[in-house]
């Protein structure tokens, strides 16, 4: 496990294997190249023939990974923590054919401190041998944008071919220093893969167990075999389509077959030794790494001291304390090697005021019991991971947090998280079960969910209609993660830019709204609803034509367009958070008029989503009220259709116009 | 930067081998901890140089609502071939730069601090040095412990307050460093002081031109004080020039014999503020400023002052003297690998005989070449210099005695004539007869103006006379444009879909001028112009000299790219048209009529096909339709840029126009056409629209004009008129009421 700080848009950084076409004129001076050099791009009859009928499955793709082998072997080994471990060589050799003229590729290989890259070479396919380059791959750091300094890099060849059924080798060798850090195996690739095939050739000294994750509807062929002292599993998946990235996807854990690989136990000069069998042995390990922290609570003292001075309750000190991480600490990482692993000593992070999601949890933590409450270091998986804490591997957990014992209830306090109140968890957490630290015992606690009218945008507007122009007030509230949020970007503006921002904010983006008087609730205070009102100007908006005026009081259509999935999309979404918005807005109209050709209401109930819209006249009053409201952050792919009808419908509703005529 | 062997030139690429770097390990890693001491040794002599702007912890009031303010920001950079500062050999082979520099700024809130969480610095020679601090409000400095350093990945972009003035001139590979800054808060002021040394291997060149600095003196936050020294030896010279009310440099005297001197001090300087229509090198108060390294009076030629000399401006004779040299030293430059400018002017020209150049005329030649060289260029990863493009172009039409004319300016978002300063600014224009011809793009025309040209001062030079060096040099105004000459008409037509839920639009777009330059890369792009391309000179067919299985080769080539841009053109088409009309479009088409790429076609013509399902809105019974907002999304100046500072640039005079027809749906009758009718005009523009029915089409023109090309500030308010009337018409619906 590497913890670390999930930003809000959490994603996956590893950088995938491109599919690209390279520039044509380039690439027309490129093939001549080839053709005054060498035949390097001659095509045998039988690779020319496999690209044509392959083309016609794979049409989008460019290239396609004909044969994708990967071959585990077990040794045995000391860890630098001096431990007696397994060790995992691995041997892969993945063929390439063009399925398209310049179809073009690149081939990455992640490694860092744990898993050594041994050996990378590429293969170009000439006349019927392959010539291996003499190049060695591009080597660079791949480091999260959040993640200040760690030791994730890769190798990588960019694979450009001249013609279709041109092929190339690429030929992997690694070594895993801690069977812990090999966690998963994914079938599927961003390119597309005619055969798949993880081989595991198991000592008897061995006990591993491979777990297969959502093979079902995938025909995965598992071959188990028995000779001199090792048992072979072979696992096989045929005719893979490339796996794309897409906007808000679900993780990708969540749909694609893989395999956890859970060593249980080794056996070493006599000796049976413990790997991940159990939850507790992946806690053991966790907490062994944990207690090297190195903490010395009695340096927190005189700061904890200053942060509780004045708070006269439990509950004030433990916020004060809890808002004091969130606010002075800032998320620095350093990750690499076993700092992945191993949080940053409390008495460290306070000294430097930064630190990453375990280094922060750890002076929390401490800084709490150091007040005398029961708090605990605890590893927790965000939301993007699908894993229950049952499964002893190292891949449940990404991040950490503390877990609070207090009046009876359980807090779960991420710090990482800024401007949360204390009581309100992260919705990336929510609903994922917790491993908390209890001494040399743990306790498996789920986190709380809550539901989209526990994060609403209530905005309720009264307008009155004079010379074309609509004028009036507004006021925004936000709760839940929406004030979150909301504080998240305001905190961080430049103070020159706040004031701007908040004006924005009542413009909603619209330019033909202009807001003015604004006023705020307590912008220090992060526990209350953020409130925003002002008096705000709509022009643009009132279209008189014959002498009536037509008029859209919808000036803030949440339309969700972005999430409308075209006919490519794969995968489901995945928003990440769960929402409602609450509209109401009024307008008052001389008393000299009326309303007419006034919009008939709309109410949409599905499982993951509702809206109800109406317009509703009484007297010289017309009053607009929206519901949205998003129940479940996911939308799966088989919903689509609900999916799109929901936000179309919310579109058009959002388009009528009524008019103001004379009575 | 720029190096220079004597006699030849050398490819750019030589010089990398010219650089001897002190490399470190180019990985992020953790600070080799031998490094702390060395750095904080090195650096500790610039803490104890305290000018009194850096002893400063005090900020004005004024700025107390901004993020932060810089209360020091100094940069000292000696240019020293005797190595003054290190061991002295009688044969020097190096150039050496001792740098120091210090930063000084306020952080006022979370942003800032954010901004200056993470700071950089070299460790790349054993003499640099570095410390930094942090001093809290009414307390002490305190020293930045940096052994939580770590490597940075080289190539990594360093912000502009940790960069070595060295490594942004000469592009060089040391080794940077950054560091996490502990306890840092807002309110708190940071500090850094940072010495380098750098050295520069010249023993094989002779003349080093050092890239030119463009200095704006406002930065992102306000600043209080800003330094810049330049300190050379009798090898280096020194020329700037301080533009728009900005100080420049001053002279200063040296105690040390053989030094110069020279100082840039900007005080209190505020963030400029202007958003649109501004051209900040002509606008913004900057100095420019350049160091050049020769080792003896002759090889340094022109364009350089004396030694020990402030050049800030060059008489006209010493420019186009400069600009002559120039160009006439193009010939044994590289265009590609192996490839001399010359060996590629005498391909050309073999070429141009077979296609029987010398039997035609005069007009005929100049078009075939140019033709011919687009040709070329088109299928280049890069567009020439207009420098080249002049040398060749000329060149060429020497071959059959066109005689042609060099012009020579500088860009017009760059500064006027009076103010070149370096070489890299000079621009290059051909003329035959009273015709110019400018550089090539793969979309121009003999003839066609370069927006970066118009309206130009500039001289018409001749080759100097060999004992005198006197040259003819004719002042000379590069031509403007009219708002006509750079049109956008679209024709649209346009009609409800059958379910009445979107408009469906067939749309033809005709640019020229300047307006085609701007869009015809987006347009054509992912368009295959390129292969026939060869048609416009008269040139052979590629095939034709190829065996058969290079034809074979070649034309397969052409097709599987054929292909691909027919697949992806209209993804790209769907995205603009999505991003014109901020919303989603659907059933896009696209074809190009006219590429524009011929003289006698030179108008880029084509068509789009699209439904717009936000452009019709349903009233009861009723629908209103929004023809007006088919221009597109149009300026909108918001309140804060309604009060503004600079001059207006709007670059070059254009006019656009949209004919709407509207075909009324059966059983409906349109009204508010009458309501759409908006007039605007004078003298910096032009907003009109107009409505009319005729039988069952509604008619719409809308014409918006930018008249000038410059406008002075005081007329911004006529500007607002036009653009706040372009704006608010695109709100603007129709009424379609059924009959019935």
């Amino acid at each position: 496990m590497k913890t670390r700080k999930p930003p809000s848009s959490w994603r996956n950084t590893r950088l995938a294997a491109s599919l690209k076409l390279v520039r044509p004129a380039r690439m027309l001076l490129l093939s001549f190249l080839f053709l005054s050099q060498s035949l390097v791009a001659q095509v045998l009859p039988e690779d020319q023939h496999d690209a044509e009928v392959l083309a016609r499955t794979y049409k989008e793709d460019p290239v396609i990974c004909q044969s994708s082998y990967h071959f585990f072997t077990f040794d045995k080994g000391t860890n630098s923590l001096k431990d007696k471990v397994v060790v995992i060589q691995e041997e892969a050799e993945l063929e390439f054919l063009a399925l398209k003229k310049y179809g073009a590729l690149t081939y990455p290989e992640f490694y860092n401190k744990f898993i050594q890259l041994k050996q990378f070479k590429k293969s170009v396919k000439i006349g019927k041998s392959f010539v291996t380059s003499s190049k060695a791959g591009i080597d660079r750091s791949v480091s999260d944008e959040n993640i200040f300094f760690d030791d994730s890099r890769v190798q990588y060849y960019p694979l450009r071919f001249a013609d279709k059924g041109n092929m190339a080798r690429i030929t992997v060798k690694k070594e895993y220093s801690d069977a812990k850090y090999l966690t998963r195996l994914f079938f599927h690739q961003p390119y597309p893969v005619t055969e798949q095939v993880f081989e595991f050739k198991v000592p008897d000294w061995l006990t591993i167990d491979f777990k297969p994750y959502n093979f079902e509807g995938h025909k995965i062929e598992k071959k188990v075999t028995q000779k001199g002292g090792y048992t072979n599993y072979v696992f096989i998946l045929k005719n893979l389509p490339a796996s794309k990235n897409e906007f808000k996807q679900i993780g990708r854990a969540f749909t694609d077959p893989h395999l956890v690989i859970q060593v249980k136990s080794f056996e070493s000069k006599g000796e049976s030794l413990q790997g991940f069998d159990k939850t507790a042995d992946v806690f053991k390990w966790n907490n062994r790494l944990y207690n090297m922290a190195g903490n010395e609570a009695e340096k927190l003292k005189p700061v904890l001291a200053k942060i509780i001075a004045g708070q006269k309750t439990d509950e004030e000190k433990i916020r004060e304390i809890y808002y004091w991480v969130q606010d002075k600490i800032r998320y620095i990482a350093y990750e690499d090697g076993y700092s992945g692993y191993i949080p940053s000593s409390a008495q460290a992070v306070l000294t430097n005021k930064y630190g990453d999601c375990k280094g922060m949890a750890n002076l929390l933590t401490e800084f709490l019991k150091l007040a005398g409450y029961n708090a605990h270091f605890t590893w927790i998986g965000t939301r993007q991971i699908p894993y229950p804490q049952s499964l002893p591997a190292l891949c449940v957990n990404n991040h950490a947090i503390t877990t609070l014992y207090f009046g009876g209830k359980e807090y779960f306090l991420d710090p990482t998280e800024k401007y949360v109140p204390f009581g309100e968890n992260a919705y990336r957490i929510q609903g994922k079960e917790a491993m908390v630290a209890n001494g040399d015992k743990f306790d498996i606690k789920k986190v709380p969910i809550t539901t989209g009218n526990d994060h609403k945008v209530l905005t309720k507007a009264d307008f009155t209609l004079t010379n074309q122009l609509l004028k009036g007030e507004i006021k925004v509230t936000l709760t839940g993660n929406e004030r979150k949020d909301f504080h998240q970007i305001y905190q961080d503006l430049p103070i020159s830019s706040q004031e701007k921002f908040l004006k924005g904010f009542l413009e909603f983006n619209n330019n033909n709204v202009e807001a003015s008087g604004v006023k705020t609730s307590d912008l220090k205070n992060r526990e209350i609803p953020v409130t925003i009102t002002g008096n705000i100007d709509l022009s643009n908006y009132v279209q008189l034509i014959s002498k009536d005026q037509f008029i859209n009081l919808d000036f803030f259509p949440k339309t969700l367009e972005s999430y409308l999935p075209d006919e490519k999309r794969v995968r489901g979404y995945d928003f990440d958070y769960v929402l409602s918005f609450e509209d109401e807005f009024s307008l008052t109209i001389p008393a000299t008029q009326k309303f007419a050709d006034v919009p008939e209401k709309l109410e949409l109930n599905y499982e993951g989503y509702a809206f109800k819209g109406e317009y509703v006249v009484a007297g010289n009053k017309i009053v607009l009220k929206k519901y949205l409201l998003l129940k479940n952050s996911v939308i799966p792919k088989t919903e689509f259709d609900n999916w799109k009808k929901f936000l179309e419908s919310i579109r058009v509703f959002s388009t009528y116009f009524f008019s103001v005529t004379a009575k | 930067m720029k190096i220079f062997i004597p006699r030849k030139a050398i490819p750019v690429s030589c010089m990398v081998l010219l650089l001897a770097f002190s490399t470190g390990a180019f990985s992020q890693s953790y600070i080799d901890e031998d490094f702390l001491e060395i750095l904080e040794k090195n650096a500790s002599f610039l803490l104890k140089e305290r000018p009194s702007a850096f002893a400063n912890n005090t900020v004005p009031d004024k700025w107390n609502k901004e993020s932060a303010v810089i209360l020091d920001f100094s940069r000292n950079i000696l240019f020293d071939k005797k190595n003054s500062g290190g061991f002295f050999t009688r044969r020097e082979r190096s150039l050496y730069f001792f740098e120091k520099n210090r930063l000084k700024i306020q952080l006022n809130d979370n942003n800032a601090v954010k901004a200056f969480s993470e700071i950089y610095f070299r460790y790349g020679s054993k003499e640099d040095g570095f410390i930094a601090r942090v001093i809290k409000p009414g307390d002490t400095a305190t020293t930045i412990d940096l052994k939580n350093a770590v490597g940075i990945e080289q190539n990594s972009d360093i912000p502009e307050f940790f960069s070595s003035f060295f490594d942004r001139v000469a592009g060089s590979n040391y080794q940077y460093y950054k560091v996490p800054i502990a306890n840092l808060e807002p309110g708190d002021i940071l500090e850094y002081v940072a010495v380098t040394k750098s050295k520069l291997d010249v023993s094989m060149s002779g003349y080093i031109e050092f890239s030119p600095i463009y200095e704006v003196c406002s930065k992102k936050y306000p600043i209080m004080h800003n330094e810049i020294i330049i300190e050379t030896d009798d090898k280096s010279y020194f020329k700037s020039l301080s533009l728009n009310g900005a100080p420049s440099f001053k002279k200063e005297s040296t105690s040390e014999k053989g030094f110069f001197r020279y100082v840039f001090s900007d005080k209190n300087r505020e963030v400029e503020k202007d958003i649109n229509f501004v051209s900040p090198l002509l606008q913004y108060p900057l100095v420019k400023f350049q160091v050049i390294y020769s080792n003896n009076d002759e090889v340094k030629g022109a364009f350089i002052g004396d030694k020990g000399e402030l050049k800030s401006n060059f008489a006209r004779e010493e420019l186009a003297l400069k600009a002559w040299e120039d160009y006439e030293k193009v010939g044994d430059l590289y265009i590609d690998r192996g490839v001399t400018v010359q060996a590629f002017i005498n391909e050309c020209w073999k070429e141009l005989t077979k296609l029987g150049a010398k039997s035609m005329s005069d007009q005929d030649f100049i078009n075939t070449v140019y033709y011919q060289f687009r040709n070329k260029v088109v299928f280049r990863s890069n567009y020439l210099s207009d420098k080249v493009f002049a040398y060749i172009f000329g060149s060429l039409l020497f071959q059959k005695n066109i005689k042609s004319e060099v012009i020579i300016s500088i860009g017009n978002s760059t500064g006027k004539l009076n103010d070149i300063l370096f070489e890299e600014e000079i621009r290059y224009v051909i003329r035959i007869d009273k015709k110019l011809y400018y550089n090539i793009t793969d979309f121009s025309n003999p003839g066609e103006l370069e927006e970066s040209l118009l309206d130009n001062e500039a001289y018409i030079i001749t080759a100097p006379e060999k004992k005198t060096k006197k040259q003819d040099i004719k002042p000379y105004s590069l031509p403007g444009t009219t708002a006509a000459d750079n049109s956008l008409v679209t024709t649209i037509l346009t009609e409800l879909t059958p379910d009445m839920k979107s408009l469906k639009v067939a749309r033809n777009s005709a640019y020229t001028g300047i307006q085609k330059s701007r869009v015809s890369s987006r347009v054509l792009g992912l368009t295959p112009y390129m292969f026939d391309d060869y048609r416009n000179y008269g040139g052979a067919d590629p095939t034709e000299k190829m065996k058969s299985k290079e034809a074979e080769e070649y034309n397969k080539s052409v097709s599987t790219i054929k292909e691909e841009y027919a697949k992806k053109k209209p993804e790209t088409v769907k995205d603009a048209l999505s991003e014109e009309f901020s919303q989603r479009v659907t059933n896009v088409s696209f074809k190009v009529i006219s590429d524009g790429r011929t003289q006698k076609k030179n108008t880029l013509s084509f068509n789009e096909g699209f439904e717009l399902p936000d452009f019709v809105r349903r009233a009861g019974k009723k629908y209103l339709v929004n023809l007006a907002g088919l221009t597109g999304s149009q300026l909108r100046i918001t309140p804060e840029e309604r009060d503004r500072k600079n001059d207006i640039d709007v670059r070059y005079p254009r006019m656009l126009k949209w004919n709407i027809d509207f075909k009324i749906p059966a059983g409906y009758t349109a009204e508010g056409l009458a309501e759409l009718n908006k007039s605007v005009d004078n003298e910096t523009g032009t907003f009109t629209i107009t409505a009319k029915q005729e039988k069952n089409l509604v008619q719409i023109s809308i014409q918006k004009v930018y008249k000038m090309k410059s406008v002075p500030k005081e007329r911004w308010k006529d500007m607002l008129s036009y653009i706040d009337a372009a704006y608010n018409s695109t709100f603007k619906y129709i009424l379609l009421t059924p009959t019935k």
